[in-house]
């Protein structure tokens, strides 16, 4: 008896998907870049808010690139973001009124 | 995302299908369409190209569905399946996957692209198809629908390598059980596919619409290599159903094991009144084997209920954002719970735990959602083994290829 072996698909190790569990939650994303002094800088503090009744959403830190990434949110829900300063050097700072993209085509 | 045009995905409420599980008398002609025909026809008004892109122009609102795919065909002799990035009304925005527009010249027409089976036979309310194995042999597919119209909506499937195509029967010894030659479906233990519970008439002619709150959403995701039907049978929560042949990958090069592997309902019910258990079979050809690996001892099960997560997302340290997990399906010998091989890819069972799972109630699941890595969209659905969360799974349909370079 031969053995006969077919290739094996990316998923067959197995998938990380999202689960929404609310309406904040959905397949829309948001990047970006935290700096200091306009060099990257990192790790800090990124929380992910929505506008509409402040609730906190995700937190996250950045990477040694200064790059973050939230996932898991409500296509075109407005939101802000804080960032704080992990060196309590300088106040937090705010970006507002951000709309998550849709994360399947970016 | 990662666009492919290999797997398909069709709603129960597209336009050209408007079905729901229980319309039993609409389920040849949808079966047609889905698997072999294609679907909403369309002639195109103008087309504009743009590198790997088209955009294609109707006098009408076409119907179609962004993320599905279109097949479309010109005079100048363009006939490719394109992926549909985004619609409007009466406009479809297309990318060609190859690149290659080359005579999109001419009278243009659109439909919803088929899954590339061949419809072999078709007699009152028997069809038998040609599908793919995964090594590109081809397999027959005989589905018998139900033919008495004040019973369950259920079908006899049959999966075979022989056919006689006089009688309409798979005449292969090692096909799928039973139902080789069968004229109406068993209500017995023998493998079916059970769409709705109720035994009467009155739903055999519904639109989606008309049944939506009776049965919810149903979707339909398969390939030259696959079929998969996430619906739920009955309104309410945990009336979910999940049927399916899936491509596998099985090393033993032994005739009896090179089938795909098809799964369904087995229960007995009384009568075609009763809901019955929950009970479900797999067989590769006439072998039955099982997805659990037998640890709880449980023979009659198909999936390991009771392995379920602890939590329902991975911990934070490793990923945040709610990730969940899927794992493959692993298939065993159901004698021995010997370790066969696996299902190649198509469906998954995500790992939830029993809280913070996705909907179980019929007007809510499957459930969309999206895969972190590859962006596939995934479709999410209870599998029950009794009217508890804690004896239930979930699966993921998954719109991804199921081989590469097919």
């Amino acid at each position: 008896m031969g053995l006969k072996i077919f290739r094996n698909l990316p998923s067959n190790q197995g998938l990380r998907i999202i689960t929404a569990i609310n309406s904040s939650q959905g397949s829309g994303k948001i990047n970006g870049t935290t700096k200091k002094l306009g060099q990257n800088y990192s790790p800090v503090p990124v929380c992910l808010f929505r506008k509409d009744n402040r609730q906190l959403l995700w937190e996250t830190k950045s990477k040694p690139d200064g790059s973050y990434s939230f996932r898991n949110v409500a296509v075109g829900l407005e939101c802000f973001i804080v960032a704080f300063d992990p060196n309590n050097q300088y106040n937090a700072v705010i970006q507002d009124k951000i709309t998550p993209y849709d994360g399947r085509v970016g | 995302m990662i666009k492919q045009t290999q797997t398909k995905m069709f709603d129960f409420s597209d336009v050209g299908l408007d079905f729901c599980a229980g319309s039993k008398n609409k389920f040849p002609e949808v079966f047609k369409k889905m698997l072999a025909t294609g679907f909403n026809p369309q002639t195109v008004n103008s087309v504009s190209i743009s590198g790997s892109t088209i955009t294609l122009t109707y006098g009408v609102n076409h119907g179609y569905v962004a993320d599905r795919v279109l097949q479309v065909t010109a005079t100048g002799g363009f006939n490719k399946e394109v992926y549909i990035d985004g619609i409007t009304s009466n406009t479809v925005t297309c990318t060609v996957l190859d690149a290659d527009t080359s005579g999109l010249t001419g009278t243009l027409s659109t439909k919803v692209a088929s899954l590339g089976w061949e419809l072999v036979y078709e007699l009152s309310n028997i069809q038998i198809f040609k599908m793919k194995h995964i090594d590109d042999t081809e397999r027959y597919v005989r589905f018998c629908f139900q033919n008495n119209a004040s019973q369950h909506n259920a079908i006899a499937p049959c999966i075979g390598k022989t056919v006689d195509l006089q009688s309409g029967t798979i005449t292969d010894a090692n096909a799928t059980p039973v139902n080789a030659n069968v004229t109406t479906p068993f209500n017995n233990s023998n493998l079916r596919w059970e769409f709705s519970t109720y035994p009467h008439n009155l739903h055999n002619n519904w639109t989606y619409s008309q049944g939506v709150s009776e049965y919810g959403k149903g979707v339909c995701i398969g390939s030259p290599y696959h079929l998969i039907f996430m619906h739920n049978n009955y309104v309410g929560s945990l009336r979910s159903k999940t049927v399916a042949i899936l491509p596998t990958s099985i090393p033993y090069a032994l005739d009896t094991l090179e089938y795909p592997v098809i799964f369904g309902d087995t229960y007995t019910v009384s009568s075609w009144g009763t809901e019955g258990s929950y009970a479900y079979t797999a067989r590769i050809g006439s072998h039955q084997v099982s997805f659990s690996n037998g640890i709880n001892n449980n023979s009659g099960w198909l999936f390991d209920y009771y392995q379920k997560a602890t939590d329902s997302f991975l911990p934070a340290s490793i990923d945040s954002f709610n990730t969940t997990t899927t794992t493959p399906i692993f298939i065993y010998d159901n004698a021995s719970r010997q370790l066969l091989g696996w299902c190649v890819g198509g469906l998954h069972v995500a790992r939830y735990a029993d809280s913070n799972y996705p909907p179980i109630t019929s007007s809510a699941t499957p459930s969309k959602t999206v895969d972190v890595d590859f962006q596939h969209d995934c479709y999410i659905h209870p599998l029950k083994y009794s009217n508890s969360v804690v004896d239930t799974i979930f699966l993921a349909a998954v719109v991804e290829e199921v081989k590469y370079g097919a």
